[in-house]
């Protein structure tokens, strides 16, 4: 640790991205804990996603522009907590390393009307290893499945959460995080000591 | 609608390099700073960062492209107008009495 920079007043930033299919409540959860902000970020097509992009009538497009939904949390004065809501198009993956790199964790939120829009998020964190969590979003008031149904239907690891949530409420928003950072130390205990993720 | 990277004359690469979408950036005590030839985005975000702002909240706060921020806050880091710094993200994960913290906070808020 460069204590240097604790002198400049740097707040320790911690980065918590919010993952999950199109309309599952993304925006929605930021938006219900924190001052959202629309974030552009103009990305240039790798070759991997070149392959994967239609860019058919467009061949000359090189870049492309994707909006993700950004908060800002201030715990203190030490410590400002960032939430970034992934792009959902699977099409912009590129853009996920960056973020990803050094998050604290994730939460997958899952629509269980449409619960195979999480799969990739949940496939994409567990190969990184980054800590995450599902927090099934119940519209309404709505639960059309039991934590454990979605548990296994997404055939998560016995340690990995799964809460109810109601994207829109911020005490419930609120839980979702906090599970999260709770799950964060919980895992850190069971890893053997000098082992990051 | 001015395109984004008119902004750059064009350039969508920083003069250099490493900034992080939490790469602090802090405007410098600089009275005597020639500003002549900066773009008006350029001194927005001389004024904006007077206390450290992250790239992510200059890019949001701005409304423009993380890629165009990065190349302005380039430039203006080219004439010793700015400093950066990193975040201390690379602690994973971070102190425990820490993460406590960040579990109180969100309960009070």
């Amino acid at each position: 640790m460069d204590s240097g920079r604790y002198e400049r007043r740097a707040p320790l930033a911690l980065k918590i991205l919010v993952a999950g299919g199109f309309g599952a409540g993304k925006t929605t959860l930021v938006g219900s804990c924190s001052e959202i902000m629309p974030l552009q970020t103009e990305e240039y097509l790798t070759d991997a996603s070149v392959f994967t992009d239609d860019i058919t009538g467009v061949e000359g497009k090189s870049s492309t522009t994707v909006v993700m939904d950004f908060g800002r949390i201030s715990i203190n004065d030490d410590v400002v907590l960032y939430l970034f809501g992934t792009p959902g198009q699977d099409r912009f993956w590129f853009l996920w390393d960056e973020l990803a790199l050094g998050a604290l964790g994730a939460v997958v939120i899952a629509d269980t009307r449409r619960l195979a829009d999480c799969f990739p998020s949940v496939d994409y964190f567990e190969r990184r290893g980054t800590p995450f969590l599902v927090a099934v979003n119940c519209f309404n008031g709505e639960q059309r499945h039991s934590p454990q149904k979605v548990r296994d239907a997404l055939d998560l690891d016995a340690g990995v959460p799964v809460v109810l949530c109601d994207a829109r409420e911020q005490e419930s928003s609120k839980q979702v995080f906090v599970t999260l950072v709770q799950h964060v130390i919980e895992r850190s205990h069971r890893l053997p000591a000098g082992v990051q993720t | 609608m001015v395109r984004p990277y008119t902004l750059t004359g064009g350039r969508s690469r920083p003069i250099t390099g490493g900034l992080s979408l939490l790469t602090h950036v802090e405007a410098l005590y600089a009275p005597d700073a020639d500003l002549v030839g900066l773009q008006p985005e350029h001194r927005v975000i001389l004024s904006i960062t007077r206390t450290a702002l992250s790239v992510a909240e200059i890019a949001a706060r701005l409304d423009l492209p993380v890629g165009v921020v990065r190349v302005l806050v380039g430039d203006l880091l080219q004439a010793s107008l700015v400093s950066t710094f990193e975040s201390d993200t690379t602690i994973n994960p971070p102190d425990e009495s820490i993460l406590q913290a960040v579990i109180d906070g969100l309960r009070a808020l």
